[in-house]
């Protein structure tokens, strides 16, 4: 009898535990206790189960009762891949590229043939590698919730093929061996086989990079032959098991020998290289040779021909071994692009015009004669045009004019540009239909086609975009977007009207942590922004990723939505980390040039002489130390001049707050920069860092620190020698404050940066010593004219001493030098020893520094002009703005210096050379004797000494 | 994998009570269920007012055709193929009882009988609408038929099928329509089965042979 129509008495799952949330299951089947059971109904019931994606297979089944049906489904629930790995490749290729040869996606459903593809895919990419002899299997491993399957792939890659003679084909020209040669697969001096017994001759080992590179080289060796349309191919690698090389079979065509020349104007070789297609496509066609006369010409243009014509002509040999190219010039007068102006404008003021043009004139810094030419006008006219009309003037027009010999000036060019600004089509009003009442607020602030408001339509794509990309950042996969423009009887206004298809919304499950071996699950578990039951949004989970890859202790974090083609109300997201290597080995070298040198253990010198100081630098730190992601490190500094080992652990993010972060270190050090003496400090700090906001930072400090001198390496008057060679025991809070405004850290253009620093040495656990020390500094960078930037700097210093013992000598304030005033050496501002002239350091500072920086070839290299003033004095109440020295006793007048600077632009930031003279250098009384001499009272031996006028400085970055 | 197949099989099978409807088939994310399939010979049975054969082979082919059916309707769904009016529906209901020489009564009776309501011939209707529009948009519209074509078939099929009932052959002119609409009809199937074919490949098909024992 057909349980069809009897009423359904129980209604249960097995197994009970089902993929989807049994809360969602019972709101959204079609079926319920009570019902009569329906065919149909129950058909659909399971497609609707299906369609979720998480079964495999679904049962319906009933048993009679007597008062009824009792209704069971039987499910099997798909997996889905949870981590993906492989084990025992060699690199290369690594083991990541092989995951992504797999083509397997974490997230996506579990399947056995998608495995053996994969697999076979990685073999694909392990026998381009050289690895021919290679086996792969796979383990699977299913956790315990969310129908998670581990995917784990173990390569056992063999040995890696070595290159055996290549065998080439087709017309080449060159010798084979010549060919070999180029493409870098011999090694003709292997060490590792002539060690083993065998050839100093051997063949590198395949791998893809190697074989792609070795094509490459053979393809520029013959361009740079002239061969501009060769081609060589790679037909076929052929494996040998026998002795496990790989021949690989080439087909190279060398073509006609090409030569390129102009008439009429003479072009360097290497501008035509650098200028026209037919090198860069390494082809020759018309389209590309017809392209090259644009080129030239807007070479030429630059060079301030602004007629310049080029024409081509091509011929060719009759064997058609060789072919000529000729460009034909006519420069025509060199000209010079003075100006630009704009009339009938009135909406928009004149520099909003005119930074959207890239037509330039002429200046002094960059280029003399100026950037026009007929197509940036046209591209000029085209963007001036957009900006209105992307402002309601849907009519705009612009009409440019070329003025030639400007203002009576025959070589003068100006362009004029009339803008016929039209009349503004506005919003009168905007309809939002289609939006949850919830939302309304939200989506209509993103909108910028409000009433009253410019029209144009790419206003309305923007508006498009920002509406669809809030709904897929809160979990509406599906939201449709379309827009109804009804222009308004008076042609100066429309109606619009946004209709939004809002779709389902997706939330997520929970989020799937896999791949943590050290680190801790709350680590990671705070960094999460998105939380169960929160929409599904894409930019929440790019932000996770963010913040993970910010504690520094990943190599790779991925993540994922399970399920993402199941129809679900809400979804696991899967996250796989892959935790990095935890220790990391550092290793430097550099050097320091300039007015550093000088005896250490005589008195010649205290300005310090020309010298170079090399140095080496070894650190290792072990990340994410107990799973927290701390990271402690030892480094150490050995120069001539310095030895410093320190010790330090950092716990950024602390407490889980992004905006904190906590460091200890512990510092020994030993340094002779500053010539007066040498000193050895051991210290032990604290520090915590809290962002206040972007461009805001405050570090509050603590620092205990033992400072000594070694009394024989002190350099001044004897009597002082007692004092300043006291070990002294200092602790010091602080805080400081930076402001970092700057557009670029490394090469600013605009912005400002400040600091404000203020500390106090209380003589709670110190030696006897009580003061507080204050170091301001501001910077601005401003902008002129593009890449001529105006940089200024003060700084300013001081210590109070509240003591009446002295402050120690390593704790006063010493500068000068490259990075405060290039009148000066290292650390040589300032107050001076009355007998030996060597730098005593003093209690306040104040500094200026000014440059103009600008380009001189090209971006690459830069040049500077610059103007430091100030110095280093006893006190406060010293300081002082006169510019002469009253006498060699007196340091506290302002220091002048001026010069000019070259910069050489880096990936790591800028390589400088700076010159400086300074008219008023101090001048002072040195020493010529020796310590016992001193000791003995000789003052006789004093000599008239002064800081040298001239100094350089050889550095990295720039000086502020 | 297979193993834990045949567990859930046996599973399911020793335990009490009986199977009512189950998944058979699937394409991608879409079901094909056992009452789907029956459902489908049903109204095929309907339309030929035969007797339902709802053997487990004739299940197994109408499998088959359901998933090109669901490929069908997803093409219709990604194209926002517009359905037909509702006026066109009626009028070949219409036409289908004037075949069948039944009036609305007999229709709804006859309807009942194959275990249909009115709506469910409306809905069956208009997906066949659909499909016959959606062929001929995509593939019809683009098919020529050559003359050397419909010359060679006029030869092959109309003169010797002609030959072998005895009857004179109609001339090459005369039979150059139907020539034509046949040689479209057949090469509009086979642009179909290969499109099918293709996104056959596009999508992950199952048949659960299990169903079918």
């Amino acid at each position: 009898m057909s349980l069809y129509g009897r009423p359904i008495v129980s209604l249960t799952f097995d197994p009970p535990q089902q993929p989807i949330p049994a809360e969602q299951m019972r709101i959204s089947l079609p079926l319920r206790i009570g019902d009569r059971l329906d065919e149909a109904l129950l058909g659909q019931t399971i497609e609707q189960l299906f369609a979720t994606g998480r079964y495999e297979d679904i049962i319906a089944s009933g048993e009679a009762l007597p008062n009824g049906v009792a209704l069971t489904f039987r499910t099997r629930a798909k997996y889905f891949l949870s981590h993906i790995s492989v084990d025992g490749t060699v690199p290369p290729p690594s083991g990541d590229q092989l995951v992504n040869a797999s083509a397997l996606n974490l997230g996506d459903a579990f399947d056995e043939e998608a495995l053996a593809t994969a697999a076979r895919q990685m073999q694909v990419m392990l026998r381009a590698n050289g690895f021919f002899a290679s086996t792969i299997r796979y383990e699977t491993q299913n956790r315990d919730t969310a129908e998670q399957t581990d995917v784990r792939f173990i390569v056992e890659p063999g040995r890696r093929a070595r290159f055996a003679t290549p065998v080439i084909e087709g017309d080449t020209r060159f010798k084979p061996s010549r060919i070999i040669g180029v493409t870098g697969w011999p090694n003709n001096f292997s060490l590792h086989s002539w060690f083993r017994g065998g050839a100093l001759h051997e063949w590198h080992e395949v791998t893809d990079a190697r074989v792609q590179r070795g094509l490459e080289k053979v393809r520029n060796a013959y361009v740079k032959k002239g061969f501009l349309m060769a081609s060589a191919h790679l037909l076929a690698l052929t494996h040998d098991s026998a002795t496990n090389t790989v021949t690989p079979r080439l087909n190279i065509e060398a073509g006609p020998k090409v030569t390129v020349r102009t008439e009429g104007a003479r072009v360097a070789q290497g501008t035509l290289k650098r200028v026209l297609p037919i090198f860069q496509e390494r082809s020759i066609d018309t389209a590309l040779l017809a392209e090259g006369i644009g080129s030239l010409q807007d070479y030429f243009i630059g060079e301030g021909y602004f007629d310049a014509r080029v024409t081509y002509d091509t011929t060719s040999s009759s064997d058609g071994a060789s072919q000529a190219i000729v460009y034909r010039v006519v420069r025509g007068t060199r000209s010079r692009f003075t100006r630009i102006e704009t009339q009938g404008r009135k909406y928009f003021d004149a520099h909003t015009v005119l930074e959207r043009m890239s037509l330039t004139p002429a200046s002094m810094f960059g280029n003399h004669r100026g950037r026009f030419s007929p197509s940036l006008l046209e591209h000029d006219v085209q963007a001036i045009q957009e900006l209105y009309r992307s402002n309601g003037f849907r009519d705009a027009k612009v009409l440019p004019q070329v003025v030639r010999g400007d203002k009576g000036r025959p070589q003068d060019v100006a362009v004029m540009l009339k803008i016929e600004e039209g009349r503004q089509i506005l919003v009168s009003d905007l309809e939002l239909s289609g939006v949850d009442l919830k939302l309304v607020d939200e989506v209509s602030a993103l909108i910028t086609s409000r009433a009253g408001q410019p029209y144009s339509t790419s206003n309305m794509a923007l508006d498009r975009d920002a509406i669809l990309g809030y709904y897929f950042n809160n979990g509406y996969p599906d939201a449709i977007f379309d827009a109804q423009i009804k222009p308004g009887a008076d042609g100066a206004h429309v109606n619009l009207k946004y209709l939004v298809d809002e779709g389902r919304r997706v939330f997520a499950r929970a989020v799937l942590v896999n791949g943590l071996r050290t680190t801790r699950p709350g680590l990671v578990g705070h960094r999460l922004t998105i939380q169960p039951g929160d929409p599904l949004s894409q930019s929440a989970i790019v932000e996770t990723q963010r913040r993970l890859y910010d504690l520094g202790i990943f190599s790779t974090v991925d993540l994922a939505i399970q399920n993402p083609e199941g129809i679900e109300r809400s979804k696991y997201v899967v996250l796989q980390a892959e935790e990095a290597r935890r220790y990391t080995l550092n290793l430097g070298f550099g050097a320091e040039i300039g007015r550093i040198g000088g005896s250490a253990t005589s008195f010649d010198a205290p300005a310090g002489t020309a010298g170079f100081s090399p140095r080496a630098l070894v650190g290792i730190s072990r990340l994410n130390m107990f799973g927290l992601g701390h990271t402690a490190s030892v480094t150490g500094r050995i120069s001539t001049i310095q030895q410093r080992v320190l010790a330090s652990y950092l716990a950024p993010q602390f407490q889980g707050n992004d905006n904190l972060s906590l460091s200890f270190s512990q510092l020994f050090d030993r340094s002779s920069d500053i010539r007066t003496f040498t000193s050895q400090r051991f210290e032990g700090s604290a520090q915590l860092s809290q962002k206040l906001s972007r461009g805001s930072l405050l570090e509050y400090r603590v620092a205990v620190r033992q400072v000594s001198i070694d009394a024989s390496t002190l350099k001044i008057s004897p009597a002082l020698i007692p004092v300043y060679s006291v070990p002294v025991r200092t602790a010091i809070i602080s805080a400081t404050w930076i402001q970092d405004r700057r557009d670029d850290p490394l090469e600013s253009t605009r912005g400002v940066y400040n600091t404000v620093d203020f500390g106090v040495a209380p003589h709670i656990i110190t030696s006897g010593t009580y003061y507080t020390r204050m170091v301001l500094k501001s910077s601005t960078y401003h902008q002129v004219a593009r890449d001529v930037i105006i940089a200024r700097t003060t700084s300013f210093g001081w210590l109070h001493n509240l003591s009446s013992n002295p402050v120690p000598l390593p704790e006063r304030f010493f500068a000068g030098g490259n990075t405060t005033n290039r009148g000066f050496p290292e650390n040589q501002a300032g107050p001076r020893d009355a007998i030996t002239g060597f730098p005593l350091g003093g209690d306040a500072f104040l500094f200026f520094g000014t440059e103009l920086r600008f380009p001189v070839v090209g971006k690459t290299l830069g040049g500077v002009l610059f103007h430091d003033m100030g110095n280093v004095y006893d006190s406060l109440s010293n300081m002082s703005f006169r510019f002469k020295q009253r006498d060699r006793q007196d340091f506290n007048y302002m220091v002048h210096s001026v010069g000019f600077g070259l910069r050489y632009r880096t990936p790591i930031g800028p390589v400088r050379v700076d010159l400086g003279y300074s008219p008023n250098s101090p001048r002072f009384t040195g020493y010529s004797g020796t310590l016992t001499d001193l000791i003995n009272g000789a003052t006789q031996l004093t000599v008239p000494q002064r800081v040298n006028p001239f100094q350089f400085f050889f550095s990295l970055g720039q000086t502020f | 994998m297979r193993a834990a197949i045949a567990c859930f099989v046996l599973l399911a099978s020793l335990a009490q009570g009986e199977t009512l409807d189950r998944v058979s088939a699937r394409v991608g994310k879409d079901a094909i269920t056992d009452s789907a399939l029956r459902r489908h010979l049903r109204m095929e049975a309907f339309f030929a007012r035969a007797t339902a054969d709802l053997t487990s082979a004739s299940r197994r082919k109408a499998a088959e055709r359901l998933i090109d059916q669901i490929l069908i309707r997803r093409e219709l769904e990604l194209n926002r193929f517009a359905p037909p009016a509702a006026r066109d529906v009626e009028a070949q209901i219409g036409l289908l009882m004037k075949s069948r020489q039944e009036d609305a009564t007999a229709l709804g009776a006859s309807l009942e009988h194959y275990g249909f309501s009115l709506d469910d011939l409306r809905a069956e209707i208009l997906y066949q609408i659909m499909l016959l529009r959606f062929v001929e948009f995509r593939f019809s519209a683009g098919i020529l038929v050559a003359d050397s074509e419909i010359e060679t078939a006029y030869r092959q099929e109309v003169v010797s099928e002609a030959q072998q009932r005895n009857v004179p052959p109609p001339t090459a002119e005369d039979a150059r329509e139907s020539i034509v609409k046949l040689l479209t009809y057949r090469k509009t199937n086979a642009a179909l089965e290969q499109w099918l074919a293709q996104a056959r490949q596009q999508v992950k098909i199952q048949v659960f042979e299990e169903a079918f024992r």
